[in-house]
């Protein structure tokens, strides 16, 4: 573990242009062989054979200007910004695309070059409108810098400057081709790296401009990413456009809450305002090199929300107000918490805290419940219905799972998903695969629906909702045969009387399929295998990982130390909350948990049956979120005394007897752990908003109140606390022998209805989406998803919408047909907090039924 | 005497429709073909085609033999030929004429080459706008097929080859042979950097040929005759005979066939093409294609051959002669030249995109009467990027324009002093500088 960060400001000026950062992969490696000396401005530099000059001169430290040049993109060579000189050639070169030759004499500041990049940078600019005073480029522009640097004070240009319309292109970027100097970068990206060729030059030669087809909105996950490249002010951020200029901002390092890739962003931040106005990508090689999605980008308004609470509210006549005159909300909590305790015990008092909290405070959160209150009911996972303490997941990690995926993707050649929408999942992991794809790596895909890589996986098996087991017993089953291992002994119990064909056909997959998946696995070199959290944390969980490890064992990905499985999780700290112990049986580092307590579903039960008098929801909106919104409203209404601490009045506060308002996350100090378990620090940008306070102060204030001798803990000292605590003490491999596992035996017939899945959605519409208005224009409509087959039957009509219908509720939502969607099956992906779509799944229910409306 | 024609492959043309394969063959075709199959192996190929001295008639010139010498042996990547035939330079109209009138002379070359490099697959890349002759070409390959001359075990060896009729969409720079595999590609016909040349990463970044349909026409005969008949024609460095489209103001224009050097640009233009109509006299002379520096009427008793027509300042490139007698306004003629340029400029890289919209836009002004004092040092100064380009449009219209612009300075100068503005109202609304003060 690394030392936290300690106020590291980053200049916006001293940071480097985005076409500066950082190399991908090195280029022409099938020449990286024999060494290659060449003179560069007369020093002497020896690189390896197919390196650039630009390479080569950036070694010796000297700067070659270029536009369309960015390391990780192709090379084309058509700014001629770059270009050099070399002895006896007639010509210039482009030093980004020319490799060094043995013996090369190259000048790159002789008075040729000099005036070819004086050249090309008044032609560049005949156009440009120089409109810098209202640019957003302006102060950061390479235009403006080269401008300075190579360009020449004036221009022979006489003639009007061409003009192009202006395309609107979504919520997030704004196209000013005006400005555009048609460097391609943009178009680069979108097409090599983030794999969906939305923006392309149309027209040629002078009227040549950038534009998607029709001139449609973009509608890629990374399409942000152009902003950083664009060198000039022609892609800007629509979001932040106009609300600052560059030199006002202050950027700090720190880590997206979205996903559990945990990208490394900068905030940009404006002190004098007290606002968040721009996040950035901050390279790291090992997470997300140079980009990121585009939900982490411009999902961070809803921090500037005027609908943030800025005091303690109170439960009066039914309605939170603030408290009265004179009243100590903290105090009012520990009085009714120690009265509950005392009459019922500590039993009766549960916590439940959302896994994008900083390790510090999900540390405290179960100190504070076990020793400061004595409950054991703590837990994190409140998107989905366990019953057991134990699941997938935290079973891999007493196996020795090596969860790494983000590394391991990385350099894997053959990458293996289960049950996992990857895209909509871990963007950012889905960009690496692309790249991986690019490099020859191939890509096997097994998900129960229509998922994003059914086009792009060389082998894509859909099986039945719920069957990943099923599916898996096959597949293992298969593997063993192709791989000619010989049957494990300890799995012949297993397979007792197993009937493959049989089994296949139960999971919906063609035998025939499952033969070329396995094959395809058995033959892979260098393969990664990646579980989704649908498929691990299901009724099957345990034993699917059981099955898959198995499978990562007869591939022979497994050693002494770990087994080549990774399991995905969603939240940007999940894994932190795991190891910091926010579990009711186990506590830091995966320890035995003291004392034991309930997990989510058991909190919620017992609330509901009155056993359980008080609940405290730190940063969740329980009500929307939790699948059972039956029991979690029923819980809420029966406890005696609800604390929530959050950022916005939602459905679960409005059900608390106290809501205390917290900071977000820019204005937070601490780590994250992500999904390959590296623990990442995000320094704090802005003070909390007046009347707000950390969920770390807030934690303290109420031990204290305890009597709880806490000294005032700032977030290094609970991190040098729980980094002795709750590093996991991880077994090495585990797997003496392959691990038996169950394979259902009855056939799960469906009994009426359709049955209902939920999935992940990047653009879906939670509570912080709604506040922040860029996410919110781009987030999708919320939609039903049905097989033709059904939408025949039911008689629908794509012209109105559907009603979806469960004994827990009704949502009104339009449908689309969908050839993907398994007959039989209605698939609504995303979290639409303004719906409440988990109406429908209340009380374990996933039958729902489908009028059209108004009938 | 008057000069007169050789012709090679315009030999007993029949000019009411394309030859078909049986009448072809009956001329001796194919059997080039037949025997270098059967005889020889492709490296003698590429020898006879490197002795016979035959050179690229797309424009550059090079020698076709070490061309082909360039295509790495050891590759373990498929080898391609591409036949260029997106002729479309102004004044030059060789191409169709063979592929008119004589298709199969095309397709025999293209197999004849693509036997020499080793290639399994020959595109024949044809313009667009060439869609009757593309057909023709098409209804041809279907001939050659089904007489086993294309496809696989072509004459019954172990030979194959594919050959593929795809048509171009309409854009000059699809003739740029990097350019051209672009679009093959079915990518917008961006041209690439050079190097590396297409001979090692071409189509599909495979080794790759691409040669002219005159070139590719020129084989069949080599193969037939012998390389030292086809070096016994022209001269030591320009060999064989050379397609001839003579275009403008002559009396009679068209394809000639001349034997190269053997025949000046004079004789070309007066014996040939009848001269230029009664009571004109020649201004000037393009040589070679509308990118070729432009000859003065002085200038015309150069042999018609690479070496003197490059020693004359200018370049046989196509061999396409456009003559332009005293009617002709050179301003006017430059400008007319600038905006094919800028219309066909593929818009990839700076200087081109910008120089020739800038150029046609001071061309313009010089020809409406706008012009500047300033304007012929501008556009001195917007030549000097002529080299920094990608491929060589921009220089194909640097070359000419830069050339009329020496060669008729006056003209120039008579039209700029003609648009001078009074510079007392400079900056004035309605003045023709006023966009100078903006």
């Amino acid at each position: 573990m690394k030392d936290p960060h300690r106020g590291t400001v980053i200049h916006p000026r001293a940071r480097p242009f985005a076409g500066d950062a950082y190399a991908e992969e090195p280029k022409r490696p099938e020449s990286f062989r024999k060494p290659v000396t060449a003179t560069i401005d007369g020093q002497s530099v020896t690189v390896e054979a197919g390196t650039t000059i630009l390479q080569a001169a950036q070694i010796l430290g000297i700067y070659i200007p270029h536009y369309c040049y960015h390391p990780a993109l192709s090379i084309v060579a058509s700014c001629r910004l770059c270009l050099v000189e070399v002895e006896k050639s007639p010509k210039l070169v482009p030093s980004c695309s020319t490799p060094v030759g043995e013996g090369q004499v190259i000048f790159t500041r002789s008075d040729k070059a000099k005036r070819a990049r004086e050249q090309q940078m008044q032609l560049l600019l005949i156009n440009h409108p120089l409109d810098c005073p209202v640019c957003d480029q302006g102060g950061h522009c390479q235009l403006q810098r080269y401008s300075m640097d190579y360009g020449t004070d004036d221009s022979r240009y006489r003639f009007p400057k061409r003009t192009f319309p202006k395309p609107n292109l979504g919520p997030f970027i704004d196209l000013e081709r005006n400005r555009c100097i048609l460097c391609t970068r943009c178009v680069r990206f979108l097409e090599e790296i983030a794999g969906n060729a939305e923006l392309a030059v149309m027209k040629r030669g002078n009227d040549s401009l950038i534009g998607t087809f029709l001139e449609r909105p973009l509608h890629g996950e990374f399409s942000g990413n152009t902003i950083d490249l664009c060198p000039v002010g022609s892609l800007t951020d629509k979001v932040f456009r106009f609300r600052a200029r560059i030199w006002e901002l202050e950027a700090k390092p720190s880590v997206c809450p979205h996903c559990a890739v945990g990208c490394n962003i900068l905030l940009d931040s404006r002190r004098r305002t007290h606002e968040l106005l721009r996040i950035t990508p901050r390279t790291n090689p090992d997470v997300n090199g140079p980009w990121i999605c585009d939900k982490g980008r411009f999902g961070f308004d809803f921090v500037n929300s005027r609908l943030r609470v800025r005091s303690p509210l109170v439960k009066r006549d039914g309605e939170l107000k603030p408290p009265a005159d004179g009243m100590d909300v903290i105090e009012y909590i520990v009085a009714q918490w120690k009265a509950i305790r005392d009459r019922h015990g500590p039993g009766a008092l549960a916590g439940l805290i959302s896994p994008r909290k900083t390790n510090e405070s999900l540390y405290l959160f179960q100190r504070f419940f076990r020793k400061v209150i004595g409950s054991g009911n703590i837990d994190h996972r409140m998107d989905r219905v366990g019953l057991e303490d134990e699941d997938g997941y935290l079973y891999s990690i007493r196996i020795g799972a090596r969860n790494d995926p983000v590394g391991e993707v990385r350099k894997a050649e053959t990458i293996f998903i289960l049950g996992s929408d990857l895209p909509n999942e871990l963007p950012i992991l889905n960009l690496q695969i692309r790249q991986r794809l690019r490099h020859g790596a191939t890509l096997l895909v097994a998900h129960h629906q229509g998922g994003s890589y059914r086009d792009l996986a060389a082998r894509y098996c859909a099986y039945h909702p719920g069957a990943e087991m099923d599916f898996l017993a096959v597949l293992f089953f298969l593997l063993v045969q192709e791989k000619n291992v010989g049957f494990p002994g300890s799995l012949i119990e297993t397979y007792r009387d197993f009937n493959s064909a049989a089994v296949a056909n139960r999971c919906g997959v063609a035998m025939e399929a499952l033969q070329n998946l396995a094959r395809a696995l058995a033959n892979a070199s260098n393969a990664t295998l990646l579980l989704g959290e649908e498929a691990w944390a299901g009724a099957d969980g345990i034993q699917t990982v059981r099955a898959f490890a198995d499978m990562a064992r007869a591939m022979g990905l497994f050693n002494e130390n770990d087994v080549g499985i990774n399991l995905l999780l969603r939240h940007s700290n999940s894994r932190g909350a795991i190891e910091m112990g926010v579990l009711p049986h186990l506590g830091p580092g995966l320890s035995p948990a003291d004392p034991k307590g309930k997990n989510t579903h058991r909190i919620l039960q017992a609330a509901a049956h009155g056993e359980l008098k008080s609940l405290f929801i730190l940063g969740e909106d329980l009500i929307a979120r939790y699948p059972d919104r039956a029991l979690a409203e029923d819980a809420l209404k029966r406890a005696d005394f609800v604390v929530v601490a959050d950022t916005f009045v939602h459905d679960t506060a409005r059900a608390a007897h106290v809501f205390l308002p917290i900071a977000t996350f820019d204005e937070i100090q601490g780590s994250y752990t992500n999904v390959s378990g590296k623990i990442q620090q995000a320094e704090r940008v802005l003070v909390p908003l007046s009347g707000t306070a950390t969920p770390l102060q807030l934690l303290q204030a109420l031990a204290r109140r305890f009597g709880a001798e806490w000294d005032t803990l700032t977030p290094p000292a609970v991190f040098d606390i729980l980094r002795r605590e709750s590093h996991p003490a991880l077994p090495p491999n585990k797997m003496a022998d392959y691990l038996p596992f169950q394979i259902r035996t009855e056939n799960t017939e469906p009994v009426e209805g359709l049955c209902l899945q939920r999935g992940p959605l990047l653009f879906d519409r939670t509570g912080d989406v709604i506040r922040t208005p860029a996410l919110s224009a781009r987030s999708q409509p919320c939609t039903a998803r049905l097989s033709p087959e059904d939408v025949g039957t039911l008689g629908l009509s794509a012209e109105n919408s559907i009603v979806v219908e469960s004994p827990g509720g009704r949502v009104t939502i339009p449908f689309i047909m969908d050839k993907n969607t398994p007959s039989g099956s209605v698939v609504i992906l995303g979290e639409y907090d303004d719906l409440g779509i988990n109406r429908l799944t209340s009380r374990g229910n996933s039958r729902v039924r489908i009028i059209q409306e108004g009938e | 005497m008057a000069a007169s024609e050789t012709r090679v492959l315009l030999k007993d043309l029949d000019l009411t429709g394309p030859r078909d394969l049986d009448s072809y063959r009956r001329m001796g075709g194919y059997q080039g073909l037949a025997k270098c199959l059967r005889q020889f192996t492709p490296d003698r190929v590429i020898d006879e085609v490197k002795q016979s001295g035959l050179r690229g008639r797309g424009g550059a010139g090079f020698p076709t033999g070490v061309k082909w010498g360039f295509v790495p042996k050891t590759s373990p990547k498929p080898k391609y030929l591409v036949c260029n035939a997106d002729e479309g330079e102004p004044g030059t109209c060789k191409d169709r004429v063979l592929m008119q009138y004589n298709p199969h002379s095309v397709i025999e070359g293209c197999l004849i080459a693509a036997y020499a490099i080793a290639a399994h697959h020959a595109f024949i890349y044809i313009r667009g706008e060439f869609s009757e002759i593309a057909e023709i070409l098409e209804r041809a390959v279907q001939e050659a097929y089904r007489a086993h001359l294309a496809g696989t075990n072509i004459l019954g060896t172990q030979y194959s080859c594919e050959i593929i009729v795809y048509r171009g969409a309409g854009a000059y720079i699809c003739g740029e042979e990097s350019g051209l595999l672009t679009s093959l590609e079915g990518k917008r016909g961006n041209p690439r950097n050079k190097p590396p040349f297409p001979a090692v990463e071409g189509l599909y970044r495979a080794p790759t040929v691409v040669n002219n349909v005159e070139t590719l026409a020129c084989l069949p005969s080599i193969m037939r005759n012998g390389a030292a008949w086809y070096a016994s024609l022209g001269t030591e460095k320009s060999k064989g005979t050379k397609l001839v489209p003579v275009s403008g103001h002559v009396r009679k224009p068209g394809v000639y066939e001349i034997e190269l050097g053997k025949i000046t640009l004079r004789e070309i233009i007066a014996d040939l093409a009848r001269g230029v109509r009664e009571g004109h006299t020649i201004k000037a002379v393009i040589p070679g294609g509308s990118s070729s520096p432009i000859l003065s009427a002085d200038q015309l008793d150069v042999p018609f051959d690479y070496e003197s027509v490059a020693a004359a300042g200018s370049m046989l490139g196509s061999g396409a002669i456009v003559v332009l007698d005293n009617t002709v306004d050179m301003v006017e003629f430059a400008l007319r030249l600038a905006k094919f340029y800028a219309h066909e400029s593929c818009g990839q890289c700076t200087p081109c995109r910008e120089g020739t919209r800038w150029l046609v836009e001071i061309l313009n002004a010089i020809h409406e009467g706008r012009g500047h004092p300033d304007d012929l040092e501008t556009i001195q100064k917007l030549f000097e990027t002529e080299l920094t380009s990608i491929c060589l449009l921009w220089s194909a219209v640097v070359m000419p324009v830069r050339a009329l612009i020496e060669k008729f300075p006056e003209e120039f100068r008579t039209a700029i002093a003609r648009g001078t503005p009074d510079f007392s109202r400079m900056g004035q609304p309605g003045s023709p500088v006023s966009v100078l003060a903006e």
